[in-house]
């Protein structure tokens, strides 16, 4: 049996007003919002609530703002990621759970032990529905217990439970077995074999299948013993005005169903409808980054997925678009069932590592489901150590077998490696491309930012995307200022990949501040294809019963991005790790874009000064006051 | 002969209309969109999220709910026998 707190015990410090949001005054809120933050201490097997503090939604906004602003008070940035002192935080937006259009999303907050920057993962399915439906915005979990446990979640009752028999499984294994023992509405978000193992490259699996994938969010859970937490409410998420509140979030629908984008690609192909067009246009990285055109891409793409392997479409909680793929491959080799391959994931192991063969790329999401890892960090960890091979730094003694490019079988093996940590070659692939690189002496080859790899479009290209890898806060992170839409898609305007001029300003507000906005709402991020801020804030403010207008929004990005920059300047990061590979400022070698190149440095200098940041990249006195931030005047240099 | 149709609002329908099913009487067999017309009659607010403007003046309907007899999707111009129970809503993935 478990052991439980509930409301009586003395170990619950309900309201208590010390703690998560003690700089803020407490006032109540209208709507939007549960009101409570859950902060469970695995070291004591206790859990105690606090009311969520109305100037800290004000200001923070929800999910993203929340999980930024309180890891920033909580947690000291020298910490060891894997260590008990370093938290892991969930949170919810005011939006998840209300039915507005795909507002399913949540987050998960830690230090990452992969980049050491402050780390922020995000996921969507039911589970960020099922934290506001039991009654919290936000859950906090700290310390480590002595033993695997799984937490559960029920309204008001916190149960800790051994998690012995549970170690070892798969997430869906895990998922099952979890909510055999608790309940069948409960929502279950856990780790795979990879974060029990500590894998830099964990993520944290929700709802079976889904992973708030980057940065070993999923290790710091591991290093805490936290097999799963299950969850389960009856609540529901009340709203300030909810005639004004659907009047909008209707409108947005009838949008979204009607944008031939969001609606028509993603629901038609899923996320790979991406692979023949960026390949077409010469910006689909290839063989660790070497090439920008793979030959192997219409076999490998959203319509061959389609016609090979598609089973149906499934979707996250509220969401019309439906762009998840089910995929079955029924026999041989890699036989298996599964959501995905996603386009990274197509990309990762297919085009980066020289890989047509769809089924295989199908048996590595597969696999990288089961062990619970980041797919774009696995498949491009992979691609590292087939070059590591191929040019003789990394012997065969030290693999086991011939690492080839191509080689759809080797591909397999290296990543079943990876998730088990096999021998001293896994463990190395197992937490990383920049520490497997560094380790036979060729961090050249490590093709990532901040120890983090980046995904599928070149920056070589795009020159928005290269500034925006070179200056996101969790590294080469593709989802926070994801310029493609618009040097690709149009969205909000067209720019040409290749210019520079305007990407400074481009990169950093209408896509990074835009992105730590609509995180922070609970919204899918496929949603801008077919919607502005505009249209979220006009669903966020009835439902909140806040002020909240487009202006603040812009404001509110802003302030998230100066915060996390913060942190990662206290944990030591400097104006020296905004950068890219050296591989990336030199030209392309072939197709269509040869002899493009990354031109970082003219667009960072013109970045920092947008942002208000002096030469060394530290937000300036005037910057900080303008957020609302002058408190934090000093806690850098500058 | 007349004909009853019964209409049940899943949300955000029934937080719209402030209920969740409707009754509605007709003279012959009617259409969906008869059947949608009427219940805009008696719940007008329901008129703005439903009805689409066209052009030429005419209405038509948005195109983002979808309305079933049992388990099967039914279009304006279909008719809806006696008896039927009309579900509306909107296709979401629910909790």
């Amino acid at each position: 049996m478990g052991q439980r707190s509930n409301s009586s015990s003395p170990t619950r410090e309900d309201d208590a007003g010390h703690g998560a949001t003690e700089n803020f005054k407490m006032t109540m809120l209208p709507g939007g919002y549960m009101g409570k933050i859950l902060q469970v201490d695995l070291t004591t097997r206790r859990s105690r609530t606090e009311p969520l503090d109305r100037t800290l939604a004000e200001q923070y906004w929800g999910g993203h703002g929340f999980g930024i602003r309180l890891f920033y008070d909580l947690v000291d940035p020298a910490v060891d990621p894997l260590s008990p002192e370093n938290k892991l935080m969930f949170g919810a937006g005011p939006l998840t759970g209300t039915g507005a259009v795909a507002a399913s999303r949540y987050v998960v907050v830690s230090k990452s032990p992969l980049t050491n920057t402050i780390a922020c993962s995000n996921s969507g399915g039911f589970f960020g529905p099922e934290m506001k439906f039991a009654g919290y915005d936000v859950i906090i979990f700290e310390g480590r217990a002595d033993k695997p446990v799984y937490v559960w979640i029920e309204n008001d009752r916190v149960e800790f439970r051994p998690a012995d028999k549970l170690w070892g499984k798969t997430p869906e294994e895990t998922d099952e077995a979890v909510r055999a023992a608790t309940s069948p509405h409960a929502k279950v978000a856990c780790i795979g074999p990879a974060g029990e193992r500590r894998s830099l490259l964990a993520g944290v699996v929700n709802d079976r299948q889904r992973l708030a994938a980057r940065s070993g969010v999923g290790a710091v859970m591991g290093s805490k013993n936290l097999k799963a937490v299950a969850v389960h409410g009856t609540g529901s998420v009340r709203l300030a005005d909810a005639e004004a509140f659907w009047f909008a979030a209707l409108d947005v629908l009838k949008k979204v169903v009607n944008d031939p984008v969001s609606f028509g690609s993603f629901r038609a192909y899923g996320t790979a409808n991406l692979v023949n067009l960026i390949n077409e246009m010469g910006a689909y990285p290839t063989r660790n980054f070497q090439e920008e055109v793979f030959e192997g891409a219409a076999a490998t793409s959203g319509e061959a997925i389609a016609e090979k392997i598609l089973v149906k479409n499934r979707a996250c909680f509220a969401c019309p678009i439906a762009c998840t793929r089910v995929s079955e491959v029924k026999d041989g080799p890699y036989q298996g069932r599964g959501e995905g391959p996603e386009y990274e994931t197509t990309w990762a192991f297919g085009a980066l590592c020289g890989v047509s063969n769809l089924e295989a790329i199908a048996r590595a999401n597969f696999l990288c489901r089961d062990y619970g890892v980041d797919s774009i960090s696995a498949g491009a960890t992979v691609a590292c150590a087939m070059e590591l091979y191929e040019k003789g730094y990394a012997p065969e003694s030290d693999i086991g077998f011939p690492l080839r490019f191509g080689d759809a079988e080797a591909m397999i093996r290296a990543t079943i490696m990876l998730g088990e940590r096999d021998g001293k070659f896994g463990a190395r692939m197992a937490d990383g491309s920049y520490r497997l690189a560094a380790h036979y002496g060729h961090p050249e080859l490590f093709m990532g930012v901040k120890k983090l790899e980046m995904a599928a479009y070149s920056p070589r290209v795009f020159q928005g995307m290269a500034l925006h890898y070179a200056t996101s806060n969790r590294g080469a992170c593709h989802v926070r200022g994801n310029t493609v839409a618009a040097e690709l898609y149009g969205i909000p305007k067209y720019v040409p990949p290749d210019t520079l001029e305007g990407k400074e300003e481009l990169v950093r507000r209408p896509f990074q501040n835009s992105t730590a906005f609509v995180d922070s709402s609970g919204i899918c991020l496929f949603t801008k294809f077919a919607i502005t801020h505009r249209e979220i804030v006009a669903m966020m403010a009835p439902a909140t019963g806040l002020d909240f207008t487009f202006d603040k929004s812009i404001t509110q990005g802003d302030r998230i991005w100066n915060m996390e920059r913060l942190f990662n300047l206290r944990a030591g990061f400097t104006a020296a790790d905004d950068t890219l590979p050296d591989r990336m400022l030199e030209p392309v070698p072939g197709g269509p874009r040869a002899g493009s190149r990354a031109e970082l440095q003219k667009n960072l200098e013109t970045y920092y000064q947008l942002r208000g940041w002096d030469e060394h990249g530290v937000p300036m006195k005037q910057k900080l006051a303008e957020l609302g931030l002058e408190d934090f005047w000093g806690v850098v240099g500058g | 002969m007349g004909s009853l149709v019964r209409v049940r609002l899943f949300a955000p329908f029934d937080r719209l209309c402030g209920r969740r099913d409707v009754v509605a009487e007709f003279s012959g067999t009617p259409r969906l969109a008869d059947v949608l017309l009427r219940l805009v009659e008696q719940h007008p607010a329901l008129g703005r999220y439903i009805l689409k403007r066209t052009g030429n003046g005419t209405v038509d309907f948005e195109n983002y709910f979808l309305a079933c007899v049992g388990e099967n999707i039914v279009l304006p111009e279909d008719r809806i026998p006696d008896g039927a129970e009309v579900k509306l809503f909107v296709p979401h993935a629910g909790g």
